[in-house]
């Protein structure tokens, strides 16, 4: 795979900058977004990707955004976030098509880390192609 | 005949009653119990068993809250809740003045009620709703401080990527960093309370205690 996106919906803006900065540190092609509703029409075309989505986004929320990604996108690697976990948000989750969550603080090399590994992935997936 | 009918008509509707009943003089002396009073309290034993004050509570002299003496003393009926230590038991207790036929009380009515269920009960509803309302406001609080915390953590980690590693400022951001660190395991146990469990702090105060009450590490 030539190139390696991740696209970044939150709607607190430093983490978004802090995010970006990260990722672009690393070599990816970031995009971050605010909301759902102005991330879904770039996901449509970015093909297959690395999407981190909080799950509190103003009027879509990250759940509902995970499960309209999936009606045209099965392959993308999805990373929920949040800041506080339920048992039955992890439930709604996994029926949503995340593929994990991550836990708000969530560390740097956790971050790259599973970043690096969602596109191994994504990798052995299209060479199987 | 009528008189000895009524008379034990009069005794059997009263042993029937699952409430303790006595009816005591004046002077704290127990006159007249039902049956489920002696299954509680037995017989009296000694002269001095016949004061309610020995044969309901153990004492030698009446509780401060007795409401037989403050029935007595507001010349008219009350109503208490009484723990009885001895019984491990709840009561709610009437008591209601007898009265002479001049009007004067020579006695009361003593009925004890065993609540003890329905304060365990509301005890429990009162934990639940305690633990609910902490649940809640801890959950508020560990999603408010994660965002800025997430900012913090990404940022100090940046940081260190860009400065020299054995500078001052490399060390300063490592101290960020590690706050960070001790600050998300703060938000993580605010994200596990299961249960309340308190803590002394100052002057008295009591705090919940975040490492007891929940299971995050």
């Amino acid at each position: 795979m030539d190139l390696k996106k991740v696209i970044v919906v939150d709607d607190e803006p430093d983490i978004r900058e802090m995010l970006e900065a990260l990722f672009q540190t690393e070599g990816y092609q970031v995009h971050v977004f605010e909301d759902g509703e102005t991330a879904l029409p770039q996901i449509q075309m970015a093909g297959p990707c690395v999407l981190f989505f909080d799950l509190k986004l103003p009027s879509m929320s990250g759940l509902d955004l995970c499960r309209e990604v999936r009606t045209f996108n099965s392959i993308a690697i999805i990373y929920a976030m949040t800041g506080y976990t339920s048992l039955f948000e992890l439930s709604d989750c996994r029926e949503a098509g995340f593929d994990d969550f991550f836990v708000k603080p969530i560390s740097s090399s956790l971050f790259l880390r599973a970043t690096k590994q969602a596109f191994e992935k994504l990798d052995r997936w299209s060479k199987k192609k | 005949m009528q008189v000895c009918m009524e008379t034990e008509v009069w005794e059997t509707t009263f042993n029937a009653i699952t409430d303790l009943i006595s009816i005591h003089d004046v002077h704290c002396r127990i006159v007249r119990c039902n049956r489920a009073f002696l299954a509680v309290f037995g017989e009296a034993v000694e002269p001095a068993d016949h004061f309610c004050f020995r044969r309901i509570h153990g004492l030698d002299a009446p509780i401060r809250s007795c409401p037989h003496l403050k029935a007595l003393s507001e010349n008219k009926p009350v109503q208490e809740e009484h723990y009885e230590p001895r019984l491990n038991a709840w009561f709610e207790v009437f008591a209601s003045p007898l009265y002479h036929e001049a009007g004067k009380a020579v006695g009361i009515v003593h009925v004890m009620r065993d609540i003890t269920d329905r304060k365990k009960a509301e005890e429990e509803r009162l934990h639940r709703e305690k633990l609910k309302s902490v649940i809640e406001t801890a959950g508020a609080a560990c999603h408010e401080l994660n965002q800025p915390l997430q900012a913090l953590m990404g940022f100090s980690d940046l940081l260190l990527q860009n400065v020299s590693s054995a500078t001052l400022s490399a060390k300063w951001a490592e101290r960020i960093r590690s706050q960070c660190e001790r600050m998300g395991e703060i938000t993580h146990k605010l994200n596990h309370i299961t249960h309340v469990e308190v803590q002394d702090y100052l002057e008295g105060q009591k705090i919940v205690d975040l490492g007891k009450s929940s299971f995050g590490k």
